[in-house]
């Protein structure tokens, strides 16, 4: 299927992948689990990060990235917004 | 045919086309973040659906207590005061209600638009063909001088209006049939009880009560809808 995804998805796809693995994901992990590549994830993250959507944890050379109390809230309203949707019979 | 209207629910009507229009508005509130998130045709449809629906119904709100008003001073006056005319043909009741009429089957095509997953371009067939329909209804149909314009065409759009709310309605029920979700009922059954406010509005040279039936079915159609978002929303 011949199938683009918008920005918004792709940042509701991003924090879906994150908040799936335990809210705590390495970038290399959302990488594929959110369909993109290395260069096209960047200026997503740097977006959701400077939201505060998404927060950065050092653990020593490893970087993880957290999904917030903001972004799971971000999140919810995105699941309401696919329940009305879907009760019109026209899903998101 | 003549529309029958009680005295004593002067007014409520104004409020019930109120309320529905703040619902509409609501929805298309929502279907317009829907549409940021997905940018698919269909809930912009919807969105615009609703859009025109509301700003129909809020028309209809406006001249309905404009027309109380003047009808409440021609009561206390004596002079032989004529309502809320425009000229001497076209009166102002007659332009909110065409208003209302091209408002509503604008949206009830989009809401088709989006819920048969049709292609535009055949959409504009659809409504090519309702403008030829709308044209002939015009070029042939006598108008009757001692009634409002409007009246001699409600009876034609409340009938296109109902065959088009009954198509919708149906197309959500059989999508209720495949979710079994309480929220496509509560949307399919609103859809219903709007088809109801069209049904009834056909036939309110009966009696008196079918404009109030009317007015109820409408009212109930879009608490439903209030209804269910608000319980999306509680979650």
């Amino acid at each position: 299927m011949n199938y683009r995804r918008t920005k918004t998805q792709i940042y509701v796809d991003i924090l879906r992948s994150v908040q799936r693995a335990n809210g705590r994901l390495k970038k290399t992990h959302i990488v594929y689990k959110a369909n993109l590549t290395h260069s096209r994830l960047q200026p997503y993250l740097d977006f959701l990060l400077s939201k505060g959507f998404l927060a950065e944890e050092k653990n020593g050379n490893q970087t993880f990235f957290i999904i917030t109390e903001r972004g799971l809230k971000f999140l919810g309203e995105v699941n309401k917004l696919k329940e009305i949707s879907d009760a019109f019979g026209v899903p998101l | 045919m003549e529309i029958i209207i009680p005295t004593w629910f002067y007014g409520f009507d104004s409020v019930m086309y109120l309320i529905c229009a703040a619902v509409g508005f609501l929805l298309s509130y929502y279907f317009h973040k829907i549409y940021s998130i997905s940018s698919e045709k269909k809930h912009v449809y919807i969105d615009l659906g609703f859009l025109l629906l509301s700003i129909g119904f809020l028309i209809l709100a406006i001249t309905g207590v404009y027309s109380y008003i003047t009808f409440a001073k021609c009561l206390v006056s004596s002079h032989n005061c004529v309502l809320g005319l425009v000229d001497e043909v076209f009166g102002l009741e007659d332009f909110s209600y065409f208003l209302y009429f091209g408002l509503s089957i604008s949206a009830y095509i989009l809401f088709i638009t989006a819920f048969t997953r049709m292609e535009f371009k055949f959409a504009k067939y659809l409504l090519l063909a309702l403008i030829g329909y709308i044209i002939l209804i015009v070029s042939f149909m006598p108008i009757k001088e001692d009634i409002d314009l409007w009246i001699t065409y409600h009876d034609y759009f409340h009938m296109t209006a109902l065959i088009m709310m009954i198509f919708i309605s149906f197309k959500n029920f059989v999508y209720y049939s495949e979710r079994k979700s309480l929220n496509s009922l509560s949307v399919a059954v609103s859809f219903s009880f709007i088809s109801l406010f069209h049904l009834f509005h056909l036939f309110s040279f009966v009696s008196e009560w079918m404009y109030v039936f009317a007015h109820i079915s409408l009212l109930i159609g879009f608490l439903i809808l209030l209804m269910m978002v608000l319980r999306v929303k509680k979650k």
